[in-house]
């Protein structure tokens, strides 16, 4: 895939320079960063997340998340202690349950509001959702340096995101993206996204680290995967309500 | 003296340079006067409620809160709501700003049929236009109370944006960007800016278009005072320079200090030009006595300078000791404005000892008119020789009129109003105050009382303290929308769980506490550690009398009602406490359900009754299963197709149903593992036997679904035993319902909070953990109360203490204590009938009137020195006590009158400004004036009269002499008319 992308490259630069040539080269560049990122079929990844705030305060939560496909996920909170078994699951056309051990109940979530941080995190329930970046920008490469593409992208006409544009950082060699820098609507930078540690797992490119700062409120939330596995063949049967509640 | 007169005009010319110089230099410095407008600047910066206020401004996005609210017949229409919108977003753009609430940007959890919304209450993206949606937000947000009479008022015809300012944002520069952003932007909707930050913007406002406007008047007057009295262009320049360069100088160094002027020091202008002006004009004056007298120019300034310099000293000494007096002051203002008035007062005598005379030498010496001599009995000088006449007849009379003016006063001190609230500067029809007004009528005000708690919030027992201070503060008049993290947390497990309280446990909150993190709220609440947070209500009142009856009511309640060391103890080990615990829970309930009931308006007809019925539930032993209602919940839950347990068999059910109800009644302390063997026997095998786990969630499942009907059944069985007990019906008010749940949900809990210090017999040795709380008031109310205790001791102290050293300052020139004591007394008298007109008029004690005092004695000893000297002189002269007094009305006390009349114009021109405090301020000293006059002319006299006091002269046996010569008189008289019969 990585040789074919090269190539498909190669001849587009050959073929002619034109700002057209030029758009398509960077949809092309964009279409696979989000298929590299959401290259496995499923995974059960144990993460660690620190939240670190304007004056340094950390917080630290361990979490199990099960995906499979684009769209179905589930999240286990294993720590802070008082917060346990707090679990969520997220399944196609934006239905979210939640659970909440210290009732025993589960209850649907509905938010309209995408742009809403996740659980205190610095990731809009928007960024915690599959990499869809090709379907809903126009990507224009601003530059290409030794080992990098950078790209801008505009959310397409009718689509509303809480920011103006993004900057996007995608490493040539394997099309992964590692840095992406989203714009308010005054056009300051506002948000910073960083994929560390792109490493090899089977046929995938997973990054074991990605950090999140939100740079007006000085607040970062950082990621680190400590255990993955990838294309279990994990069962639809941990994507329900039922199992939503199962967490002893 | 004289060697001074001789070196002025020695260096006539280095002074005149000099004085020039450093006047340019000073009113270059003047372009930088900055204005402050901040009422902390009132108070010291150390002073504890001031660092503590600073302390919560810092940790919670800013204290001060700035709110626009637009007006129109019904805020929910589309461009209504768009506009609040774009005002939304851009006032969030702006950096100073650290939070913005309004209509389309505010936290809001819905109850749904299955679930729970977490998101915006007008999606800002999206907002509808349709009428049938608009109604339906419109419904919705004014039913609940999070946004009623917050953001929008009850009748749905204003909206408020609520903007936070970050602690260090200069809130003039930024409240001017706002108003200037919002008015930019477009629609119909009358608009209002209230808040701190606005209410500076336009003290600020006023204060330098109050100078501007001001200054010019004041200098005109005294242009026409000098021009009346000297009628020379010399005797009009002269006293006007000095000043003019006096004032100048004062406001100058004010500058390079960097002290800004404020509500207490605007007026210093015109008070220096008032006060100052005298200085020239006795100098001026004397010299064109001595010129008129026949000395030469030269001659004329020397026997000016020599004799004329003392007295001026004198009284521009005593009356910067008036200003000085400021400086026992707590209040930073008013001490900065003493200070340099006190400097302005001795600028202006060095200006007119110095500049003046050196100028004046420079000028040709006036020609003498000859009528100048015959102007002398003029009705003035009818007046004054009556005048004498009165006095001595009736000094016994003048005395005691003079005497009981002071006991008026005395018993006035005790009742004079205080206002420090700064919306109370401004008159009733200004822009700023119909804002203010309008916020306290229709949102509740816009001043925050805010309460720091220090403890872990994420505890229960900390939330539950929370909460009942809350209801309390709800209970209060003029407090309104308490707001803290508990009430979020409230929120939600209502709608988790429909119970509208704090969850029992740990775990629960920390679940609840879920759904909240990262919202933007949270850190306007508590800190990021959680175990800071802040509770704040908005004070409906702008009366500074109420205002502090509420904060100190609230300390009260903390320090009564609040436990700061609780212990946690689990129900079924209270053992020997058990009664006591319960009779505390009784209480806590009982207050809780009167509160909420106070706020609601709805009245307990017997809390003894409430109080055992709520006693009667909580010692009730053994608890009632209510079957029916487990059974539908039971089924239901069979039902479900992702509950662990799907069983599609009604009879099925029926046992599972039966065995399960049989279980839990005859086991109070049901277990889930002795359930899933009671389903064991029950459910086929099949049902599990690929999934082994499924019976212990089943378990899990029923246990919850089973304890949650058992406590719902007791609440309602209580809520339905003390319904009658409401003087309404409870179901017309749903939000009082929800809350008295959220009460009376307590009975079910088995973890109790309980005061350590109180049940130390629990906690021995103090193996148990306890949790700590601690709550402190603070918020503007506080602050203001702060300024309002330092009012009423500024006025104390600096008035005894003006009043004090004058004393000994007289005492000592007199090389008499009687004679300071005498001439103090008009000056006593004159401050005292002030405090007895604030009392009649109702004129509060405020951050310009708290001046009053110290100013009348600076001001007024004048001319107790100018008085005595001269009768002193008089009496001196051998002359009888009636011509004595007559010479000493005749001269001094005309220059008295003149004195005091163009004071007082100066003064009164504050009435044209637009500053309440000022203008109070204004008319009040220039009453003042009067009665200083008057009492110096009058009281002053008589009492000298009476006492014979030996300090202004022969005053006895000039008495005697008198009583001779009348006695003698009389018998001429009776003679005569013997003679002529």
């Amino acid at each position: 895939m990585k040789k074919k992308a090269i190539t498909i490259t190669m001849l587009l630069i050959l073929a002619c320079g034109s700002v057209y040539a030029q758009t398509h080269l960077a949809e092309d560049i964009l279409k696979n960063a989000d298929a590299v990122v959401n290259a496995p079929q499923d995974q059960e990844i144990s993460l660690k997340m620190t939240l670190t705030d304007k004056g340094g305060n950390e917080k630290i939560r361990e979490m199990k998340m099960y995906q499979k496909g684009d769209e179905m996920r589930l999240v286990r909170f294993l720590s802070p202690a008082d917060q346990k078994g707090v679990s969520f699951l997220s399944l196609p056309d934006d239905i979210q349950y939640i659970y909440l051990p210290a009732f025993n109940k589960v209850r649907r979530i509905a938010s309209h509001i995408k742009n809403d941080n996740f659980a205190g995190t610095d990731f809009s329930y928007d960024d915690m959702s599959a990499s869809k970046y090709a379907e809903e920008h126009d990507a224009t490469l601003l530059e290409k340096t030794d080992i990098l593409y950078i790209l801008e992208l505009i959310p397409k006409p009718g689509v509303e995101k809480s920011y103006s544009k993004l900057k996007m950082w995608v490493r040539q060699d394997n099309f992964y993206p590692v840095k992406v820098e989203f714009y308010d609507k005054n056009s300051t930078l506002w948000k910073l996204f960083e994929s560390r540690n792109i490493k090899k797992h089977g046929e995938y490119w997973i990054a074991s680290e990605a950090e999140m700062t939100d740079i007006k409120k000085q607040h970062s939330t950082k990621m680190i995967t400590e255990k993955i596995e990838l294309d279990k063949g994990l069962s639809d049967k941990i994507f329900t309500k039922r199992n939503l509640k199962r967490a002893k | 003296m004289r060697k001074f007169a001789e070196l002025v005009l020695k260096y006539r010319v280095p002074i005149i340079i000099v004085t020039i110089i450093i006047t340019v230099f000073m009113a270059f410095q003047l372009r930088k006067l900055e204005i402050s407008s901040d009422i902390l600047e009132y108070l010291p910066q150390e002073d504890p409620n001031v660092v503590l206020f600073n302390e919560v401004g810092d940790k919670f996005g800013g204290n001060s809160l700035a709110m626009i609210a637009l007006e129109t017949d019904d805020v929910f229409n589309p461009n209504t709501l768009n506009r609040i919108n774009t005002i939304t977003q851009q006032l969030k753009e702006m950096p100073e700003i650290s939070y913005v609430t309004s209509l389309t940007d505010v936290i809001d959890i819905k109850k749904m049929e299955d679930g729970l919304e977490v998101g915006k209450l007008v999606d800002e993206r999206n907002i509808p236009s349709n009428k049938e949606e608009l109604g339906k937000i419109k419904n919705y947000t004014l039913s609940k109370e999070m946004y009623r009479g917050n953001i929008v008022s009850d009748d749905g015809t204003i909206a408020v944006v609520i903007a936070r300012l970050n602690e260090d944002a200069d809130r003039l520069v930024v409240g001017r960007e706002m108003k200037e952003l919002v008015q930019s932007t477009e629609g119909n909707e009358k608009l209002y800016f209230a808040g701190i930050p606005f209410q500076m913007i336009y003290l600020t406002d006023v204060i330098n278009s109050d100078v501007a406007k001001l200054l010019p008047v004041v200098l005109l007057l005294l242009i026409i005072t000098l021009a009346i009295s000297f009628r020379s262009k010399r005797g009009v320049i002269l006293p006007l320079a000095t000043v003019i360069i006096s004032t100048i100088w004062g406001l100058g160094l004010m500058s390079l200090f960097g002290i800004k002027l404020t509500i207490a020091s605007d007026g210093m202008p015109i008070l220096l030009l008032a006060i100052g002006s005298a200085y020239g004009i006795h100098m001026v004056n004397k010299y064109l006595e001595d010129i008129r007298k026949g000395d030469n120019k030269i001659e004329a300034i020397k026997n000016t300078i020599s004799e004329v310099g003392v007295p001026i000293f004198l009284a521009g000494l005593t009356t910067s000791i008036g200003f000085l007096a400021f400086l026992v002051s707590n209040l930073t203002i008013i001490k900065e404005f003493g200070i340099f008035t006190a400097i302005g007062v001795m600028f202006a005598f060095i200006v007119s000892i110095t500049f003046l005379p050196a100028l004046l030498s420079f000028m040709p010496p006036p020609k003498i008119r000859k009528n100048q001599k015959s102007t002398q009995y003029t009705s003035t000088n009818r007046f004054m020789k009556r005048l004498s006449g009165v006095i001595i007849k009736r000094k016994v009379g003048i005395v005691l009129v003079g005497f009981s003016i002071c006991a008026i006063g005395i018993f006035s001190i005790f009742n004079i109003s205080r206002e420090v609230n700064m919306v109370d500067y401004f008159k009733k029809d200004s822009e700023i105050r119909q804002a203010e007004d309008m916020m306290e009528s229709k949102l509740g005000g816009s001043i925050p009382i805010q309460i720091l708690v220090k403890g872990d919030l994420q505890e229960p027992a900390v939330l539950k303290e929370i909460v009942k201070l809350e209801k309390y503060l709800k209970s209060l008049p003029d407090v309104n929308s308490p707001q803290s993290i508990a009430d979020l947390i409230c929120e939600m497990n209502d709608v988790m769980n429909d119970s509208y309280c704090i969850p029992e446990t740990r775990e629960g909150v920390a679940n609840l506490w879920f759904f909240l993190e990262g919202n933007e709220i949270l850190p306007q609440l508590i800190n990021s550690q959680n175990n800071e947070g802040l509770i704040q209500a908005k004070l409906g009142t702008v009366n500074t009398k109420k205002a502090n009856l509420i904060t100190g009511q609230i300390d009260r309640f903390i320090s009564e009602n609040i436990n700061s060391d609780i212990l946690t103890i689990d129900l079924t080990e209270a053992n020997s406490n058990l009664k006591e615990i319960n009779q505390k829970r009784v209480v806590n309930i009982s207050n809780m359900i009167f509160y909420d009931a106070t706020h609601y308006g709805f009245e307990i007809k017997d809390r003894d009754a409430l109080e055992e019925i709520l006693h009667e539930h909580l010692t009730q032993d053994d608890q009632e299963i209510p079957t029916s209602s487990i059974t539908i919940k039971l089924v239901d839950y069979m039902n479900d197709e992702d509950s662990d347990l799907l069983i599609e068999s009604s009879a099925l059910q029926n046992k599972v149903i039966n065995s399960l109800l049989k279980y839990f009644e005859k086991n109070q302390d049901h277990s889930e593992k002795g359930i899933v063997s009671n389903l064991k026997k029950i459910v086929p095998n099949s049902y599990y036997e690929d999934d082994p786990e499924m019976l212990d969630y089943a378990a899990m499942s029923i246990v919850s679904i089973i304890e949650n009907e058992i406590k719902w059944n007791k609440v309602n069985s209580l809520i339905k035993e003390i319904t009658p007990l409401f003087s309404k019906d409870i179901q017309q008010n749903p939000d009082f319902k929800k809350n008295l749940i959220g009460d009376v949900w307590e009975i079910n809990d088995t973890q109790i909070f309980i005061s350590n210090t109180k049940f130390k017999n629990i906690n021995k040795d103090d193996q148990n953990p306890t949790i700590s709380l601690d709550l402190q008031q603070t918020g503007m109310p506080i602050i203001y109360k702060d300024i309002d205790n330092n009012i009423v001791s500024s006025q104390t102290y600096s008035l005894l203490f003006a009043i004090g050293l004058v004393f000994i300052l007289l005492a000592i020139q007199f090389k008499s204590f009687i004679g300071g004591l005498i001439s103090i007394l008009p000056i006593v008298l004159t401050v005292l009938f002030n405090f007895a007109i604030m009392w009649i008029f109702k004129i509060p004690l405020d951050a310009a009137t708290v001046m009053i005092g110290s100013v009348a004695v600076g001001i007024g000893i004048d001319y107790t020195i100018h008085f005595n000297n001269r009768f002193h002189f008089e009496i001196g002269k051998k002359n009888s006590v009636e011509n004595a007094l007559e010479t000493t009305l005749q001269t001094t006390g005309k220059g008295i009158i003149i004195n005091a009349f163009s004071v007082m114009l100066g003064f009164l021109t504050l009435l044209l400004g637009s500053i309440v405090p000022m203008q109070r301020f204004g008319w009040l000293i220039a009453l003042t004036m009067v009665v200083s006059a008057t009492a110096s002319l009058t009281f002053l006299p008589s009492l000298l009269l009476i006492t014979h006091a030996s300090f202004i002269g022969d005053l006895k046996h000039m008495a005697l002499r008198r009583a001779i010569n009348i006695k003698a008189n009389i018998k001429q008289k009776v003679n005569n008319f013997k003679d002529k019969k």
